[in-house]
């Protein structure tokens, strides 16, 4: 059953559809969340959020066949709202020269990278690492890089839910893969052997 | 500069989104630019690296139940609320600029242009106004308008006394004649009385005139 028929069908009062929409949806949706925030106590709380949000605002959708731009849509602003709570007192990425992002990397990829596979030889959680690189390069760019790496979005699908040109969506995920690649550098991630391993 | 232009290239051709004729292009820009092949290979081995981040399950399990409303909720949300206080909104300011309009004044007075808006009739307040504001030429209006009212006043009620006692002369004049016309009609009546007690006499006397005549005329014998 489609999106579509579901929301029909809730529209007309049958909650258990909403329910296989959560059901359809909640993975994904927890996985774009858990690797925006790096933290899955706060993945489930935005999770949730999220599709009460979307309970209660789905009758507002005109355009059904929108849904999954419209659910992320919504996963993303409760991504960035609790991504800027959690980030008072903390280093504002966002106040770091955006032009420059080579200088930005290295200040960054300084921060932690006591914490790289190195110095940690018994912790071979490869997964543990690529959370804690994409909390270091700028929200923007981790957004693109999570949909275009993990979701397999098209680039149109990503400029429908961030609502940015196509040409700046690439733009930043040029710049977040060329930071990504950085760190992994530095972490000795990129090692041919660690390539393959996991 | 020159390999700026390909970034966004390097991108598509990563993701396979790439238009033909632009990854011919940018395949001949890769063969003569070792950075740029470079950079398409380590994105592609960064993209790789990444990918060995699997799915987890959310471990959380969220069920939505239908909401019991209440009967009166239920009215409410078909009412439209919002609609209809944008409705009502809507009418108010349409009112209270037609009362502004309404009971907007202008005036001019003595060389001086007075505009006032208000959103009800409030003439006190006007003429407490325009008190503050008399002159003597108004006191000298306002007297002579005293005065014409005054002896339009008094002729008025000249008129009305006249009026007053025409009515009761003519009142008096009707109930005269009406005597009047019943004492001619007694004194009509009373003549032709008279006049037929008259008549009668007269025949009556007449009538023994006639009997003593011939009484005498039997009595006394003719001489021969």
């Amino acid at each position: 059953m489609t999106d579509e028929l579901l929301i029909e069908k809730f529209l007309k009062g049958q909650t258990d559809a909403f329910n296989t929409l959560v059901w359809r949806w909640e993975k994904p949706l927890y996985n774009f969340i858990l690797r925006y925030l790096g933290d899955s106590d706060k993945a489930k709380d935005v999770l949730q959020n999220t599709f009460i949000r979307a309970y209660k605002s789905l009758p507002k959708l005109k355009d059904r066949s929108r849904f999954a731009t419209w659910i992320y849509q919504i996963a993303l602003n409760q991504c960035h709202d609790c991504w800027k709570a959690s980030q008072s007192g903390h280093l504002n990425l966002s106040e770091l020269d955006n032009d420059d992002p080579d200088k930005k990397y290295e200040r960054l990829t300084l921060i932690d990278s006591a914490h790289g596979p190195e110095k940690s030889a018994h912790n071979n959680d490869l997964a543990e690492y690529l959370r804690r690189a994409l909390m270091l390069i700028p929200e923007e760019q981790r957004v693109v890089i999570i949909m275009k790496e993990y979701h397999g979005l098209k680039f149109t699908e990503i400029e429908a839910i961030l609502q940015v040109p196509i040409n700046t969506v690439k733009s930043r995920l040029y710049y977040g893969l060329s930071a990504m690649q950085k760190i992994f550098k530095q972490w000795g991630l990129d090692r041919e052997d660690l390539r393959y391993e996991v | 500069m020159k390999c700026e232009k390909y970034k966004n290239l390097i991108i598509d051709e990563l993701y396979d989104e790439i238009e033909p004729a632009d990854r011919l292009r940018l395949r001949e820009h890769l063969r003569t630019c070792p950075d740029c092949t470079e950079k398409l290979r380590s994105l592609r081995i960064t993209s790789q690296i990444l990918q060995k981040w699997p799915d987890t399950e959310p471990q959380i399990n969220l069920t939505f139940i239908p909401e019991k409303r209440p009967a009166f909720s239920d009215w409410l949300k078909k009412l439209h609320i919002r609609k209809i206080a944008y409705g009502m909104a809507t009418a108010c300011a349409g009112l209270l600029i037609l009362l502004a309009i309404g009971n907007t004044r202008f005036s001019y007075r003595n060389g001086n242009f007075d505009f006032q808006v208000s959103l009800f009739p409030n003439r006190p307040a006007m003429q407490a106004q325009s008190t503050n504001v008399l002159t003597k030429a108004d006191l000298e209006q306002f007297k002579l308008q005293n005065d014409s009212t005054v002896n339009r006043l008094i002729a008025e009620n000249n008129d009305h006394e006249k009026i007053r006692q025409a009515v009761l002369i003519s009142t008096l004049y009707k109930e005269l004649e009406a005597k009047r016309q019943s004492d001619l009609l007694v004194v009509s009546r009373a003549l032709q009385q008279v006049h037929y007690g008259t008549e009668e006499r007269i025949n009556q006397t007449d009538r023994a005139l006639e009997s003593l005549i011939q009484y005498v005329n039997y009595q006394t014998p003719v001489n021969p």
